[in-house]
């Protein structure tokens, strides 16, 4: 089935087309919202959310950008959304003198993630450099993380992100400056 | 020490295994039904809104309506109750009368 006939057989409604459509694009879309939020349930949970958005906006969707791309899109909108409620909730914690981190986070830096020979140094490293990625501007944030955790090309990172190839490796580069500065200076 | 980020590719690439089996699908539609309920609960409460504004408005036009005839209609102008029954809708059509009665 070519996206085109997936998209016409969703706009009519059809639950098994919406069906193959969440088998095609799950364990992508996952992975994105994964990249982002970097906890599996709340990614999972993310996941759910945007195929529900998919279904329910599918009649509205005019074909400027191919499918996977519009996908791309609504699961980088929605892990935002929660990132900004995630935030919300940790200048909260911070105002009430509670921990700065939700609990969630709180878990996965004490978690031991990965691989289990890894050095607790390279750990440590390693959440730094998440936390740090978090406090990048937010295109710089989208970019780097379409890049570095979804491996997608920046042709197509550019259209998710509706700006030029140019302007992705821009983000791209500034992206990967400021991580360093961040790093360097939080050390 | 200055860090650097050589890792990232490394580290931004580390996605463990997900699993979402057959209940992923389930909790998506259990989703879509919920959203379309509560579109449709939304819709009906617009339009019990819209009723109940449309009612108010009809109330309003008519009180409108049977105090101007109250006030610019004297109780000497037959002729004008006599346009005043054709023009004014029937509830108001029984007041306006009686008032010019009582005024005459």
């Amino acid at each position: 089935v070519t996206d085109q006939e997936l998209i016409q057989r969703l706009q009519q409604g059809d639950r098994q087309a919406f069906r193959m459509l969440v088998s095609a694009y799950r364990d992508r879309v996952i992975r994105t919202c994964y990249g982002f939020v970097r906890d599996e349930e709340e990614a999972r949970d993310l996941a759910q959310e945007v195929f529900t958005e998919v279904f329910l906006s599918v009649k509205h969707f005019r074909a400027d950008a191919s499918l996977s791309t519009w996908i791309y899109r609504i699961s980088v909108n929605k892990s935002l959304d929660v990132i900004k409620r995630r935030n919300r909730k940790k200048r909260f914690a911070f105002l009430t003198g509670t921990s700065s981190m939700t609990p969630a986070e709180e878990y996965r830096l004490s978690e031991t993630a990965g691989d289990p020979s890894r050095s607790l140094e390279q750990k440590q490293e390693r959440d730094n450099m998440l936390k740090s990625l978090a406090k990048l501007p937010v295109n710089q944030r989208i970019a780097i993380t379409l890049y570095y955790t979804d491996g997608l090309p920046q042709a197509e990172i550019a259209s998710i992100m509706n700006t030029s190839v140019g302007a992705v490796e821009s983000l791209l580069h500034r992206g990967k400056g400021n991580l360093r500065r961040i790093m360097n200076y939080e050390l | 020490m200055k860090k650097e980020i050589g890792n990232i590719e490394e580290w931004m690439g580390e996605i463990p295994v997900i699993g979402a089996g057959e209940d992923f699908y389930s909790g998506v539609e259990a989703r879509i039904n919920f959203r379309l309920a509560e579109r449709q609960q939304f819709r009906n409460r617009v339009k019990s809104a819209g009723n109940i504004l449309l009612i108010a408005l009809a109330v309003a036009l008519n009180t409108i309506t049977i105090g101007l005839g109250y006030r610019y209609l004297q109780p000497d102008q037959e002729e004008s109750v006599a346009e005043a029954q054709v023009l004014f809708y029937d509830p108001a059509q029984q007041q306006v009368a009686s008032l010019l009665n009582q005024e005459r």
